[in-house]
């Protein structure tokens, strides 16, 4: 049995509540992902596996392990199936804060998660307290094994054997060019100025989330949001994220012609992955 | 300063509902009110300050959207995680991302569930990489 969402919620905020000021009724309404972050993508998207693609995974382990543990005579609760639209997109700040309602409503904090999300969360939780024959079946001894690890081995065994990781490399490379790029500097000085001109002095965008004035708080402040919205601001009126990201797409594609074998090798594994998951959906889901 | 589990747990979920994972919340209040730490099934994502699983080292429950404030355990005092993370192991049955910023910003990193990463910066002739690099840590 989950965990009510209402428990959740409730035992969220008055942990929240001892401390410090409730939440106000806006802070506790999810934020819609904006136009902005939706258009938003690069090259070495193709090759990573999304928010999604990651629900999409672990369904299909979902189902393989309810599969096990029902040989075993157990039952087990499944997460949501995935969902239809990503409701957090990876690169909703690659660019740093970038959407006009996060600013005013949350500074540099984040939205509350979404309902689908507190519904994923609440099956989490429920695992941590699976009776012990369960989580024995599920997680063998060490938390290692069971019906999980074959569930996950199942959909593994047919990626090539290769070191995945090297993407997160190149991605994180190529990031730290695209800073250092002319085109990328001159947009950056703008937007400093810009800052500037509001009252603001940051090294980069990437530099106010954070700020020690909030990075730890537990929620926005008054000043936060007038730097956060000031930011934004600046953002559009530079057209700082379409430079920036103009840039980090030449740079990729760069990258890719120059590490072809290596990209080649990325997707296999990419698509050998979910090809393992969609047939796991058809024949189980 | 060091972290005790626990303690992390409920620094990072404490606060404004909206920075991290519910279950985490769900876990640190149980904690509060029982004594009970979560489950050791679904494990724990272990970070290093030095390759190899070296140096001090970091364990982890639950998102954490900015290390800061995160000293290393069994490592120098005064010495914090962010952008000092050398090395990994995800011993959770969840995904989980690295973050070059606070608040989950910047470019990321994947850690699989169940996978470690003794280099963060390998396979690489330009260091950093995600070497010393990662400033949040989210649970997905």
């Amino acid at each position: 049995m989950s965990i009510p969402r209402v428990l959740i919620v409730v035992l969220v905020l008055s942990t929240a509540g001892c401390t410090a000021e409730p939440l106000t009724a806006d802070q506790e309404t999810v934020a819609e992902v904006g136009e902005e972050v939706r258009t938003l993508h690069v090259p070495f998207d193709e090759y990573k596996l999304s928010r999604l693609d990651l629900q999409t995974i672990e369904y299909a382990e979902d189902l393989l392990t309810r599969d096990c543990m029902r040989e075993l005579g157990m039952d087990w609760e499944m997460l949501p199936p995935p969902s239809s639209q990503d409701s957090d997109p990876l690169n909703r700040r690659r660019y740093g804060l970038i959407e006009p309602e996060i600013a005013t409503r949350f500074g540099y904090h984040l939205s509350p998660p979404s309902p689908e999300l507190m519904a994923r969360e609440s099956v989490w939780a429920h695992r941590d307290r699976l009776p012990l024959a369960e989580r024995r079946a599920a997680y063998g001894d060490d938390g290692q094994g069971g019906c999980r690890a074959q569930a996950r081995h199942h959909l593994r065994k047919d990626i090539p054997d290769l070191d995945q990781s090297r993407l997160y490399d190149f991605s994180a490379e190529a990031f730290d060019a695209s800073m250092e790029d002319p085109e990328a500097v001159d947009v950056f000085g703008r937007w400093g100025a810009c800052m500037k001109a509001e009252g603001f002095r940051y090294s980069d965008p990437l530099a106010p989330p954070g700020d020690p004035a909030w990075v730890e708080s537990r929620r926005p402040s008054a000043p936060e949001i007038a730097v956060a919205e000031a930011d934004v601001r600046c953002k559009q009126e530079t057209g700082l994220v379409s430079a920036w990201s103009s840039v980090e797409e030449r740079i990729q594609r760069d990258v890719l012609r120059s590490h072809r074998e290596d990209f080649d090798g990325f997707r296999r594994a990419k698509d050998a992955e979910l090809d393992a998951v969609h047939r796991t959906l058809e024949e189980f889901g | 300063m060091q972290h005790r589990l626990g303690v992390r747990v409920g620094a990072v979920v404490l606060g404004f509902a909206g920075l991290l994972g519910v279950g985490s919340a769900v876990a640190s209040a149980e904690t509060a009110e029982t004594g009970i730490q979560a489950s050791p099934f679904s494990g724990t994502f272990y970070v290093y300050e030095h390759d190899d699983f070296k140096g001090g080292s970091g364990s982890f429950r639950g998102s954490d959207r900015t290390l800061t404030n995160d000293s290393w355990e069994n490592g120098p005092a005064g010495r914090i995680m962010n952008d000092n993370i050398s090395s990994m192991r995800n011993q959770t049955d969840r995904d989980i991302f690295l973050w070059e910023h606070a608040g989950f910003g910047g470019d990321h990193y994947l850690a699989k569930k169940h996978s470690e990463d003794k280099d963060l910066t390998h396979n690489s002739n330009n260091p950093p990489n995600f070497d010393n690099r990662a400033s949040s840590i989210q649970f997905r």
